[in-house]
């Protein structure tokens, strides 16, 4: 997995944060996965093409519904249907940005999906590491994870 | 001015009403995926502009752009893509195949009410 297909998604990810939800996110330092993010709730995206993987946008529980509850501009106090799209939605939203970026890869985006548990993790491709980003906002901490193979 | 409001997500179809009803379009109409667009223009011939996504389930965006201009009852509202796709060669296959507009998600709201303007004026 090479940096330049890292820096698109984390662009991606303080635009999409700023400009649909008026969120200003920091990212911090990336480390490798070794053990499972404190995550209570994911939006996964799959990629294929000329590499494959996914994009995993983790949250617990109490970021996720101060996130949803920006984005939705009411208060949301539990995890329902509506916060599970607004994880999906956002995570679309920041992988089809980052495309734009990528556009020497023939890449193709999957619908999001949602992965809820605690401490869940969701299985990524065993071939490459999975990079992964943390970020700090108002509303709280989350994380992004992504791991790509080429084919 | 009606207008059918066709997303898969519910929340986006909730952020994009609030918008639009903010820029004086309250008449909007949903449909949450690309065949569903389709039956609500026929239940709905005063629609005069769609704003519609690409990647959606049962059928996308674009291949319900293509019925929309195919067929001689729907072919002339304007239809704008509103969609995370932000790749020229994706912007390009939509122009060719009738699209108005197209504006990519993130957006701002300036930004949905200027596409729209350029749409009607």
């Amino acid at each position: 997995m090479k940096a330049e297909h890292i820096n698109p998604f984390l662009k991606s990810t303080i635009e999409t944060f700023r400009t649909m939800v008026g969120l200003s996110v920091a990212p911090g330092k990336l480390y490798l996965r070794k053990e499972p993010n404190n995550c209570d709730i994911s939006g996964v995206i799959g990629l294929s093409g000329d590499i494959r993987g996914a994009v995993v946008m983790g949250y617990p529980v109490e970021t996720a519904l101060k996130i949803s509850s920006k984005f939705l501009n009411e208060e949301v106090k539990e995890l329902n249907a509506g916060v599970a799209d607004c994880i999906g939605e956002i995570a679309n939203i920041i992988t089809g940005f980052a495309k734009k970026d990528l556009q020497t890869l023939h890449l193709s985006i999957s619908l999001p999906s949602i992965v809820r548990g605690q401490g869940h993790v969701v299985d990524m491709p065993k071939e490459a590491p999975v990079m992964c980003i943390p970020f700090d906002s108002e509303c709280g901490s989350f994380v992004m994870e992504v791991s790509m193979v080429d084919r | 001015m009606k207008i059918l409001l066709v997303d898969d997500s519910s929340t986006m179809r909730r952020i994009q009403k609030n918008t639009l009803s903010s820029l004086g379009y309250t008449e909007v109409i949903e449909a949450e995926d690309g065949a569903d667009a389709l039956e609500k223009l026929r239940q709905n011939p005063d629609v005069q502009l769609v704003l519609m996504d690409w990647n959606m389930p049962n059928m996308t965006g674009i291949d319900s752009l293509k019925a929309i201009k195919s067929n001689p009852a729907t072919k002339a509202i304007p239809v704008m893509m509103v969609t995370s796709e932000a790749e020229k060669a994706k912007i390009v296959e939509a122009i060719q195949n009738g699209a108005s507009n197209y504006l990519v998600k993130p957006f701002e709201a300036a930004a949905l009410k200027e596409k729209i303007a350029g749409i009607i004026k």
